[in-house]
């Protein structure tokens, strides 16, 4: 029998990050099946261990990024989707997904807009791992860098929200140096079970060591950041204990 | 009966103007952009108001202007761009297909119409011929400028 955790990918019109993604859940043990949405059933969903709303655009990001992959999915898998969370399953989205999970009203209340300066932001970012106990981030360092690619990635919320996301450890994630104008510097955020987590920053992009920019970089010797994020998640979801062989990184 | 909606996000704030031009200008000019709809429909008109504020609008970020009067004061001059009616625009059939799966009974959407309006501000040398010059691509846009109340 398959012991391995189970993922699915969700791919709407548009999305063209889910092959990196499925091969870097692969690579840490997962098995990753990507699904385009009009073909999930409740029964696929309810069988996973975890569902991820890959990077990329959804349905041209047409009216704001996430919107009506939003609406598709709330008419669509509602139901199947609570299911899911209620037996435990964990809920990812990553860039276009973590705005669709957003919309969805599964996050702290925010919203993710277009930058202040109208361009695409394609680059790295340096980050603060702010709950290093996470299931998504236990493998990670207090500070890493993952690329990000977004037009429409600056967290906003209500006045005072986005700090008190920081204060209560809501927000996992906050920029170094805020890439996008982010409020409290936010680039992600999980709600109160911890379950659903949603990241601007595409850890599927820094899978292997040779990734980085810096040919010099001595984080690690083979691995990138991104693949102790998926690595963390999937022996939460395997029931794997801390590796004890894994150092704590640093990037001195 | 006609309906028009004119959405802004109200934590955006103006931006340089000579951004939108391929030749450098002078900064003294801002700009603001928002998305204008016109529904032709019939049926409720509170119902597609709850369409417009559950669909187009994000609560968080945006504001809804209901009406054909413009959203802002003291411009210069707008600029509406649209995609012209030959043309498959997505956005539209989006919309038009979300509103078709929905089957709404108390409303019904007959036509729509989708535009982005770019509100200029301030004084500078950019004009709306120089603003039309470089932002329109007349092979697929319509395009429609309006004077404003403000002083350049």
């Amino acid at each position: 029998m398959e012991k391995r955790p189970y993922a699915i990918l969700l791919k709407f019109p548009g999305t063209n990050c889910d092959v990196e993604t499925a091969r870097a859940l692969e690579t840490a043990g997962f098995r990753a099946e990507i699904m385009p949405f009009r073909q999930v059933v409740s029964e696929t969903i309810e069988g996973a261990n975890m569902v991820v709303l890959p990077g990329g655009f959804s349905y041209g990001d047409y009216i704001m990024a996430g919107r009506l992959a939003q609406l598709k999915i709330e008419h669509g898998l509602s139901a199947s989707l609570e299911r899911f969370m209620e037996n435990g399953g964990y809920l990812l989205g990553i860039c276009n997904g973590f705005q669709i999970l957003m919309r969805m009203g599964l996050l702290p209340a925010g919203s993710l807009i277009a930058h202040p300066d109208g361009r695409f932001a394609c680059r790295w970012a340096r980050l603060r791992n702010r709950c290093p106990s996470h299931p998504f981030l236990r493998f990670l360092p207090d500070e890493i860098e993952l690329p990000v690619a977004h037009a429409e990635g600056r967290f906003v919320a209500a006045e005072g929200l986005a700090e008190s996301y920081v204060e209560r450890g809501l927000a996992t994630l906050t920029y170094q140096d805020n890439v996008n104008h982010s409020f409290a510097s936010i680039a992600g955020l999980q709600d109160e079970t911890g379950r659903v987590f949603g990241m601007m920053p595409h850890p599927e992009r820094f899978l292997y060591r040779s990734q980085h920019y810096d040919p010099d970089w001595v984080g690690d010797p083979d691995w990138g950041w991104g693949y102790y994020f998926f690595k963390s998640i999937h022996d939460e979801l395997a029931g794997l204990s801390r590796e004890p062989g894994l150092k704590t990184h640093t990037n001195e | 009966m006609r309906k028009i909606v004119e959405i802004h996000n109200h934590f955006q704030p103006a931006k340089d103007a000579s951004n939108l031009l391929y030749t450098p200008a002078d900064h003294g000019m801002t700009y603001r952009e928002t998305r204008r709809y016109s529904f032709q429909y019939s049926g409720s008109d509170s119902a597609l108001l709850d369409f417009v504020q559950s669909v187009l609008v994000d609560p968080v970020s945006e504001d809804l202007h209901d009406g054909p009067s413009p959203c802002f004061k003291d411009y210069i001059f707008h600029l509406d761009l649209m995609l012209k009616p030959s043309l498959l625009d997505l956005e539209k059939e989006y919309i038009r297909n979300y509103v078709r799966d929905q089957a709404y009974t108390d409303w019904t959407l007959d036509e729509l119409s989708v535009a982005h309006r770019y509100y200029f501000f301030g004084k500078g040398d950019i004009t709306p011929q120089r603003i039309a010059r470089d932002m329109v691509n007349p092979v697929i846009h319509t395009w429609n400028i309006v004077y404003g109340t403000g002083t350049a």
